[in-house]
């Protein structure tokens, strides 16, 4: 298997995940304009499950189907942590682009940069300030 | 989160980078052969394979990845000095200000291998230059107007004029980041997609709600 390949299953996997995360994290939060956002937010990621899928189709590649369970990042019980678990959640999307963008080269590399680029921009949001190097964190071991 | 015992965070990553640009220079020729002619055999380091016909004419010119990393590192450098530029025009924006800064420093850090870790925020102080300041703020050097109601609602206005420039600023080096990864591949790619998204979430924060 490619390294492009299996970074764009990788991706399709943290999509499904972030589904999954949203859909419980985000009802833990209060604030209205808050479940508005992760409602959106929501839709985002169920929209780029598609859109990976397509590009892994155009490889003959297909993406495992959703697990039942996810684990969550962390553990949510209220706004505080559901925030706290919503950030890890855009922080491993936007891993998971970075590697299709260190195998990518072209329009796929570009997209995959900007699905970066809106992840982060999520992930900053609920944190309420930004990470120098979003979807690197995990790797630079903070 | 996985931990890297004995290599910090910021180490760590500049292996990345360092790793990325080295791959970067040992992929072209280093030496014209008539360089190699002139020079004769006194300084060649061992590590230097056999001298590669110049058949892309001078000899140094940089390949595309790193006039990439030279454009990203540039722009961090301008984005140091716009923040640098807008605290000196507004103190009371520097507690928000700079943690955004923080990161640029970061970024040119890890797009200037070799460069003294401290370099990069040795230049924190707000010594700004008058003649770069935003083209927004009449009169931000000369007397205070009188009237304290519109000095202080003219001083709000002109912060958000501030605040907005950097968004546009902010927007313009993410767009810049997509261009400049183009070239490249790998961890260097990587890391431009980055500090690009790092990018696009200062315009983010920075933005009115």
């Amino acid at each position: 298997m490619s390294d492009l390949e299996s970074a764009l299953l990788a991706a399709a996997a943290a999509e499904n995940a972030a589904v999954y995360g949203y859909s419980l994290a985000g009802a833990r939060l209060a604030d209205p304009h808050q479940l508005a956002v992760a409602r959106a937010a929501y839709d985002v990621h169920r929209a780029q499950v598609q859109t990976v899928t397509g590009w892994l189709a155009e490889r003959s590649s297909t993406p495992a189907p959703p697990a039942p369970v996810y684990d969550l990042p962390s553990p949510v019980n209220d706004p505080v942590t559901a925030r706290a678990a919503l950030a890890a959640i855009e922080e491993s999307t936007a891993a998971a682009y970075a590697d299709v963008v260190a195998a990518a080269a072209g329009p796929l590399q570009r997209t995959a940069a900007l699905a970066l680029q809106s992840a982060a921009v999520r992930e900053a949001r609920w944190r309420t300030t930004s990470v120098p190097f979003p979807g690197l964190l995990g790797r630079i071991g903070s | 989160m996985a931990d890297l015992p004995l290599v910090s965070r910021r180490t760590a990553l500049r292996l990345l980078i360092v790793g990325a640009l080295g791959l970067l220079t040992a992929c072209r020729p280093t030496r014209s052969p008539a360089a190699t002619a002139t020079s004769g055999s006194t300084t060649a380091p061992a590590a230097t394979g056999p001298p590669t016909p110049s058949v892309h004419g001078s000899p140094a010119a940089p390949t595309k990845a790193e006039l990439a990393v030279k454009r990203a590192a540039a722009a961090e450098q301008a984005l140091l000095l716009a923040y640098d530029t807008a605290v000196g025009q507004h103190p009371e924006l520097a507690d928000r200000l700079a943690p955004v800064r923080a990161d640029h420093a970061a970024h040119l850090v890890a797009l200037t291998p070799g460069a003294p870790t401290a370099s990069a925020s040795a230049s924190a102080s707000p010594s700004v230059s008058p003649g770069l300041a935003e083209p927004t703020s009449p009169g931000s050097s000369g007397p205070p107007p009188v009237g304290s109601s519109t000095n202080a609602s003219s001083a709000a206005s002109d912060q958000l004029v501030v605040l907005a420039g950097l968004v546009s600023l902010e927007r313009q080096a993410a767009a810049a980041r997509l261009d400049d990864l183009a070239a490249t591949s790998g961890s260097l790619a990587m890391v431009l997609a980055s500090i690009g998204g790092c990018e696009a979430a200062h315009a983010a924060l920075l933005a009115p709600a």
